[in-house]
C-alpha cells in the first residue's frame, strides 16, 4: 500500500491546470494538503450531468450566427462550468470524433454531435462510437449519407477505423472496401421538401446484403456490428489503446511508453470500455502527478482564451469571440479536417502567436471592472514584487526568474516615464509568457 | 552614436543571462558584437534593435543575387491527376470515367491525346513558353490512401513510417543560412509539415493582416513589443515552454519585417490574393527561400467536374498573379511546384466523384524550368489493383531534383537516401549560383538586357556574363539583326527546337541520335516548318493518334489549328492521305493561310505582347510561305519595339 500522497501548491496547480480553467490563487489553495483520490473525486463527476439546452432557437436557420453563437456560449461554458473537466472531455471528443459546420452546414445537428460529447462521451465508449456514427453530423461530414451498394463511398469507413478507433496498421485496404460496404444504406433522409434533413434512415435498398470480410471474418456485416468488432471483438486492444494512449496525451504529457498504455487499455477494456473509469485511471496514474509532466501541454487556443476570460471575469460578444478565436487557429465546431486539431508545436506559429497576443491586447480594455492588476499600480511596490503579484493574479504561483524580470524591467521603464500602460502591457506580456500558454 | 549606446546596453543586457555569450562577447576582439552591429546597419538602423535577435541567428541578411527561391502548392485532399494533364485520346478513359471523361477538344492540347485542363489557360501558354514541366505518375510509392498518412509521408519527403516530425523543406531551411523568414506560409497561421524544421525558420501568415507587435514608434506599444522580443532569447529546446516563449519574440520580429507584404490591392480570387502574397514576400528581399500555401478541396468524392472546373481556374488565377507580381529580378530564380498526395481512382463512382487513387500528375513552372513531361504518362492499360494509375515515379526522385539542381543542397542528407534525378531545369548543368560572378553584373546594362530577353527568346535560357560581353558592341552598334539572326539560326536554338517538336508532337524527350539528325537538317537550312511536317508524318506520330487516317487528320486539325475538324476539311483531307502521303497533308496544314495567320499572331504576341496591326498580319501571313517563321520572329526581335520591352 503506497503511502497517501498530500498536494502541495505545485500539485494543486498543476491539477487544476489540467482539469479546469483559469484557475485562482484562492482554489488552488483550496486543494492543498487533500488527497490525490479526494481532488479526483471532486473533479471527476460521478455520471455525467444532464445536457444543457440547445442555446439558440432550433428553428432558426442562420446557420453561420448560430455557430458563432453556439461557438461562444461553449467557451463561456468552459468559463463558468461547476464541472470543467466535463468541458474538457467535450473538447477531447470533439478533436476525436471530428466533424465540422464547414461541411455540415447545420448547427441544430452539430449541437446534437455536441451532446453526445457531454453525456454519451462520459459513458461507454462502444455505445458513443455507435451513436456518433450514425448522426446527422457525421453522417454528412464523412459522406456516409451516400454510400450506397454498388457505388460505395469509402470516406467514412476509412476514418472509423484509421481515426476513430484502431488505427493505421490494424487493417488492410481490403479492409476498407468491406467495412464501407458494411455501411452502406445507412444514410439521411434527405431532401425533404424543405431542407436537406439529416436525420438518419437505413435504406435496405441501396445497403449491400452480400457477404464481407473484414479483418479475416466472412459473413453479412453490418454498420453497428463492424463498432463491436473494432471496439470488443478482434480490434479491441489497439483500439482501446489506441483512446487510452490519446487520452494520456491530453492529460499527462505526448509520448507515453508502450508499457503504460497498455496497463491503461487494460483497466478500460477491463471496465467495459467506461470512459470515466479510464479518466479517474489517467488523472490516479504516477505520471500525472511526475514533476516531468508539469508544463508539458501547450494549451489550445480556447483553453488560454477562457483561462484568460474566468481570470478577468470579462465576458464578450459571441461574435468578437469568433473573431478573436479564428487567427489563433481554432474555431469551435469548425475544425480544419477530420484529422482535427493536433498538438503542442502545431498551435505555434508565428502567426498563431499574434493571434494570442492580439486576444490579450482586446481584453486588457476590460481590466478596469474586475480590478485585475490593480495591485501593481502602487508605485511603493518594488517592480520585482509587483510581477510576482501580477502572475499570482493569472494563478501562475512559480514564474521563472526570467519571466519575472522581464515583466518587472516593463514596468520599472513604464513607472520611469510615467507611462499610464503599466496595467496593459503587463497584462499582455504576462498573457503571452510561457507560464500563462502553457499548462 | 545615440542608436549604436542604446544598443550596447540592449546587447549587454542580453549578454548578462548567458554566460557563454558574456565568454564570446568578451573575448578576443568582441567579434560577436562587432557583427551584431554590422548586420544591424546592413538592415537598416530604424529596426536596428529588432533586426538584432534575427541576424544573431541569421548570420545573412537578405539572399545573395543568384540565390533560388522555392514554391510549393499544395492541392489539399487528392488532385485527379487524370483531369489535369487529361488522355483525351485514350478510348479506355472515356470507358471508366464515363460521364465524367473529358472530350477530345474539351481541354488545351499538350500533346498529342493529351490536354490540359481546360481553366488552365496561364499554365498552357506557360507550357508553349516552355516554362512547364509534368511529372506524370508521380507518388508516394510506399504511402497508402489514406489523405493523413500518405499527405505526412508526402511532405516529410523521408521513407520511415511513422512520417518523420519535419518536413523535406523544413530540413532544406535547416541547412543554410536564415531567420524566422526564411520560410513563409500563407494559410490560417499554422506551418505544414514539409516546413518543418529544427530550428527556427518559418512564418506562418494569415491571408488576411493580423500581426502583432509590429509597432516600434508608438512608446507604450514600442516598449511592450521589445519586452516580448526578448523571449526569443535564451535557449530553444523542444519543450513545450521554450517553443511557447520563443515563439512570441520570433513573433515580433517576424511583424516588423513583413508587415509590407499586405498591400496587395485588388485581387481576382483568395488563390489570387495566397499568390500575390507570396510575390510580395519575395519582392520585399527579406530573405523568404522556400514559400508554401495551399488550396483546398480537392477530395472529390462528388461533382467532381464542377469543382475541378472552379478548383483549377482558381489554380490558373493563382499562378497567373504571383508570376504577374514578380519582380523582374526574381523571375529567373523562382520556380514553383505544384503538388498533391495522391492521385485519385479511375473509375468514377456515383456520386459523380472519384474515390483516393495513386499516380498523380505534379507539375513545375518556371523561367528555369525545362518544359516538358517527365515520368509515365497515366495507362490505363496498366492500372493497378484497384484501378488507379500506377505510381511510376517516387516523390522523391522530384524532391532530389529540387534539392540537388535548382537549390543546391545535398538531397541525400536531407531525403535520407538517394534517387535518381529528373533533368526538371534548364540550366541543369551550371547549379545556383548559375551565373559567374566575372559577370560584374550586379549592375544589368541596357545592351545587356536586351541580349538576355533575346537568349530566353531563342534559347529559353538567360544570357551568361560571356553572351553579354559577346554581343553588346553589336547591340550599342545598333545591328541588332547581327545578334537576331546568329541567335536564331545557331546549333543551340535548332536543339531546342528539336526538343520542343518531340516534346509536342511524339510526347516524349528526343533521343541522342534523332535530336543530332534534325540540328543537322536545320542546319543545312531546312526551314522547321518542314521539319514540324516529318514529325507530323512520322509513323510513330500516326500510330499515337489512333493509327487511322480519319483520326491522324483530326489530331492535325488539333495540332496545327488548334480546333475541331470541320466536316468538309475532314473528308478531303482523308481522302488524300492515301495519295499524297501524310508529311505532304502535315505540310499543307503548315502551309494554309489559317495556320499562317494564326502563328503571325502567336509570334507578335510571344515577343511583342501584341495583336499584329492588319498590314503587318497580312504582309508576314505571305511572306511565312517563303521565308519561315523564324524570320518573322528575327525581325520582330530586333526591332526598336523590342528592345524597349526588355528594359523593363
Amino acid at each position: 500500500m503506497p503511502p497517501i500522497s498530500l498536494l502541495t501548491e505545485q500539485d494543486a496547480a498543476h491539477f487544476l491546470r489540467r482539469t479546469a480553467f483559469g484557475p485562482t490563487v484562492d482554489e488552488i489553495r483550496a486543494l492543498v494538503g487533500l488527497p490525490r483520490a479526494a481532488v479526483v473525486e471532486l473533479a471527476v463527476p460521478l455520471v455525467a450531468p444532464p445536457a444543457p439546452a440547445f442555446p439558440v432557437d432550433r428553428n432558426r436557420t442562420d446557420h453561420w450566427a448560430m455557430h458563432t453563437e453556439v461557438a461562444g456560449w461553449w467557451v463561456n461554458q468552459m468559463v463558468t462550468s461547476p464541472t470543467p473537466i466535463v468541458e474538457h472531455l467535450a473538447l477531447f471528443w470533439h478533436n476525436h470524433f471530428v466533424s465540422g459546420v464547414d461541411k455540415v452546414e447545420q448547427m441544430d445537428v452539430m449541437w446534437d454531435q455536441h451532446v453526445l460529447f457531454r453525456t454519451v462521451g462520459l459513458g461507454n465508449f462502444t455505445e458513443l462510437t455507435k451513436k456518433v456514427s450514425l448522426g446527422g453530423a457525421m453522417l454528412r461530414y464523412l459522406d456516409n449519407e451516400v454510400n450506397r451498394a454498388g457505388t460505395v463511398q469509402e470516406n467514412f469507413g476509412r476514418e472509423l477505423m484509421e481515426l476513430f478507433t484502431c488505427g493505421v496498421g490494424h487493417y488492410s485496404e481490403d479492409d476498407v472496401l468491406a467495412m464501407s460496404r458494411a455501411w452502406t444504406g445507412h444514410g439521411t433522409v434527405g431532401w425533404n421538401g424543405t431542407k436537406h434533413d439529416l436525420t438518419y434512415r437505413f435504406r435496405p435498398e441501396h445497403h449491400d446484403h452480400g457477404d464481407k470480410t473484414l479483418f479475416g471474418i466472412t459473413r453479412n456485416w453490418d454498420a453497428t456490428a463492424t463498432i463491436d468488432e473494432l471496439c470488443t471483438g478482434s480490434k479491441a486492444i489497439p483500439t482501446s489503446k489506441r483512446i487510452a494512449k490519446k487520452l494520456y496525451e491530453y492529460f499527462i504529457r505526448p509520448n507515453p511508453t508502450d508499457a503504460t498504455v497498455s496497463a491503461l487499455a487494460k483497466v478500460f477494456r477491463d471496465s467495459g470500455l467506461d470512459m470515466l473509469t479510464l479518466v479517474r485511471a489517467v488523472l490516479l496514474h504516477e505520471d500525472f502527478w511526475s514533476l516531468a509532466s508539469r508544463r508539458t501541454i501547450v494549451k489550445h487556443p480556447v483553453h488560454y482564451m477562457a483561462d484568460v476570460l474566468r481570470l478577468t471575469s470579462t465576458s464578450l460578444e459571441p461574435g468578437s469571440m469568433r473573431w478573436l478565436m479564428t487567427p489563433m487557429g481554432q474555431v469551435l465546431f469548425d475544425p480544419p479536417d477530420v484529422s482535427g486539431w493536433g498538438d503542442n508545436d502545431y498551435w505555434l506559429s508565428t502567426a498563431t502567436a499574434w493571434g494570442r497576443a492580439d486576444f490579450a491586447q482586446r481584453i486588457r480594455w476590460n481590466l478596469g471592472d474586475a480590478g485585475f492588476l490593480t495591485a501593481i499600480e502602487d508605485r511603493s511596490l518594488p517592480a520585482d514584487q509587483a510581477a510576482r503579484t501580477a502572475f499570482a493574479e493569472f494563478g501562475v504561483l512559480d514564474p521563472s526568474v526570467e519571466s519575472i524580470t522581464r515583466v518587472a524591467d516593463q514596468i520599472t521603464l513604464l513607472r520611469n516615464k510615467h507611462s499610464w500602460a503599466v496595467r496593459p502591457n503587463v497584462f499582455t506580456l504576462i498573457c503571452v509568457s510561457p507560464e500563462v500558454q502553457v499548462r | 552614436m545615440i542608436e549604436r549606446d542604446r544598443d550596447d546596453v540592449m546587447i549587454d543586457r542580453w549578454l548578462r543571462d548567458d554566460p557563454e555569450k558574456v565568454a564570446a562577447a568578451h573575448g578576443p576582439a568582441g567579434i560577436h558584437r562587432r557583427h551584431f552591429l554590422q548586420g544591424a546597419l546592413a538592415l537598416g538602423a530604424a529596426s536596428m534593435i529588432d533586426m538584432r535577435w534575427l541576424t544573431e541567428r541569421a548570420g545573412a541578411a537578405p539572399l545573395a543575387a543568384d540565390d533560388r527561391i522555392f514554391v510549393a502548392i499544395e492541392l489539399t485532399g487528392g488532385n485527379d491527376g487524370l483531369d489535369t494533364l487529361i488522355p483525351t485520346g485514350t478510348g479506355r478513359y472515356h470507358d471508366l470515367r464515363k460521364g465524367l471523361a473529358r472530350k477530345p477538344g474539351a481541354g488545351r492540347p499538350i500533346s498529342p491525346g493529351w490536354e490540359l485542363h481546360p481553366a488552365m489557360k496561364f499554365v498552357s501558354e506557360q507550357y508553349a513558353a516552355g516554362n512547364v514541366a509534368f511529372v506524370e505518375g508521380v507518388g508516394d510509392s510506399a504511402g497508402n490512401r489514406s489523405h493523413f498518412v500518405t499527405m505526412a509521408r508526402v511532405m516529410s519527403g523521408e521513407q520511415t513510417l511513422p512520417a518523420a516530425p519535419t518536413g523535406w523543406l523544413g530540413r532544406y531551411l535547416d541547412g543554410v543560412p536564415g531567420t524566422v523568414l526564411s520560410g513563409i506560409n500563407v494559410d490560417n497561421g499554422g506551418i505544414p509539415l514539409h516546413m518543418k524544421g529544427r530550428s527556427p525558420r518559418v512564418t506562418g501568415l494569415t491571408f488576411d493582416k493580423r500581426m502583432f507587435g509590429a509597432s516600434t514608434t508608438n512608446a507604450p506599444m514600442a516598449a511592450l513589443n521589445d519586452a516580448v522580443l526578448s523571449q526569443a532569447q535564451g535557449p530553444r529546446t523542444e519543450s513545450a515552454m521554450d517553443m511557447a516563449r520563443t515563439v512570441f519574440g520570433d513573433s515580433v520580429s517576424a511583424a516588423r519585417q513583413i508587415e509590407p507584404v499586405y498591400d496587395v490591392g485588388e485581387t481576382s480570387s483568395p488563390m489570387a490574393h495566397r499568390m500575390t502574397l507570396l510575390a510580395n514576400a519575395i519582392n520585399l528581399d527579406v530573405g523568404g527561400r522556400v514559400l508554401t500555401t495551399r488550396l483546398n478541396g480537392f477530395d472529390a468524392h462528388q461533382s467532381l467536374i464542377a469543382d475541378h472546373d472552379r478548383l483549377m481556374a482558381e489554380l490558373d488565377a493563382g499562378l497567373a498573379a504571383f508570376f504577374g507580381k514578380l519582380d523582374q529580378r526574381f523571375a529567373d530564380r523562382v520556380c514553383v511546384l505544384v503538388f498533391s498526395e495522391f492521385g485519385r481512382r479511375v473509375g468514377a463512382n456515383t456520386s459523380g466523384g472519384v474515390d483516393h487513387g495513386a499516380g498523380s500528375t505534379w507539375f513545375l513552372v518556371g523561367n528555369r524550368v525545362r518544359g516538358g513531361r517527365y515520368g509515365t504518362p497515366a495507362d490505363m492499360s496498366r492500372l493497378d489493383r484497384q484501378g488507379d494509375v500506377k505510381i511510376d515515379l517516387d516523390i522523391r526522385s522530384v524532391y532530389a531534383s529540387v534539392l540537388s539542381t535548382w537549390l543546391g543542397a545535398d538531397d541525400r542528407e536531407i531525403l535520407g537516401s538517394s534517387w535518381d534525378k529528373l533533368d526538371l531545369f534548364a540550366d541543369a548543368a551550371a547549379p545556383a549560383p548559375s551565373r559567374p560572378p566575372s559577370s560584374g553584373g550586379s549592375t544589368p546594362t541596357p545592351a545587356g538586357n536586351y541580349v538576355d530577353a533575346l537568349h530566353l527568346l531563342f534559347l529559353h535560357r538567360s544570357a551568361t556574363a560571356d553572351d553579354v560581353a559577346k554581343w553588346t558592341p553589336a547591340v550599342k552598334r545598333g545591328d541588332r539583326m547581327a545578334v537576331t539572326n546568329a541567335l536564331a539560326v545557331s546549333d543551340e536554338w535548332a536543339g531546342a527546337r528539336v526538343n520542343e517538336l518531340y516534346r509536342t508532337v511524339l510526347g516524349r524527350d528526343a533521343d541522342a541520335r534523332g535530336r543530332a539528325h534534325w540540328v543537322g537538317i536545320i542546319a543545312k537550312g531546312v526551314q522547321l516548318e518542314k521539319v514540324a511536317a516529318d514529325f507530323y508524318g512520322s509513323p510513330e506520330y500516326f500510330q499515337h493518334n489512333g493509327g487511322t487516317n480519319e483520326t491522324f487528320v483530326d489530331s492535325l486539325y488539333r495540332n496545327i489549328l488548334g480546333r475541331a475538324s470541320d466536316r468538309s476539311g475532314r473528308k478531303h483531307w482523308t481522302s488524300v492521305v492515301g495519295t499524297i502521303g501524310r508529311t505532304a497533308v502535315a505540310a499543307s496544314f503548315y502551309a494554309s493561310i489559317e495556320s499562317r495567320r494564326s502563328r503571325v499572331s502567336a509570334l507578335y504576341q510571344e515577343i511583342l505582347g501584341r495583336n499584329p496591326d492588319a498590314g503587318g498580319h497580312r504582309y508576314w501571313a505571305d511572306a511565312l510561305l517563303h521565308t519561315g517563321d523564324v524570320t518573322l520572329a528575327a525581325q520582330l526581335a530586333s526591332s526598336e519595339e523590342f528592345y524597349r520591352r526588355s528594359q523593363r
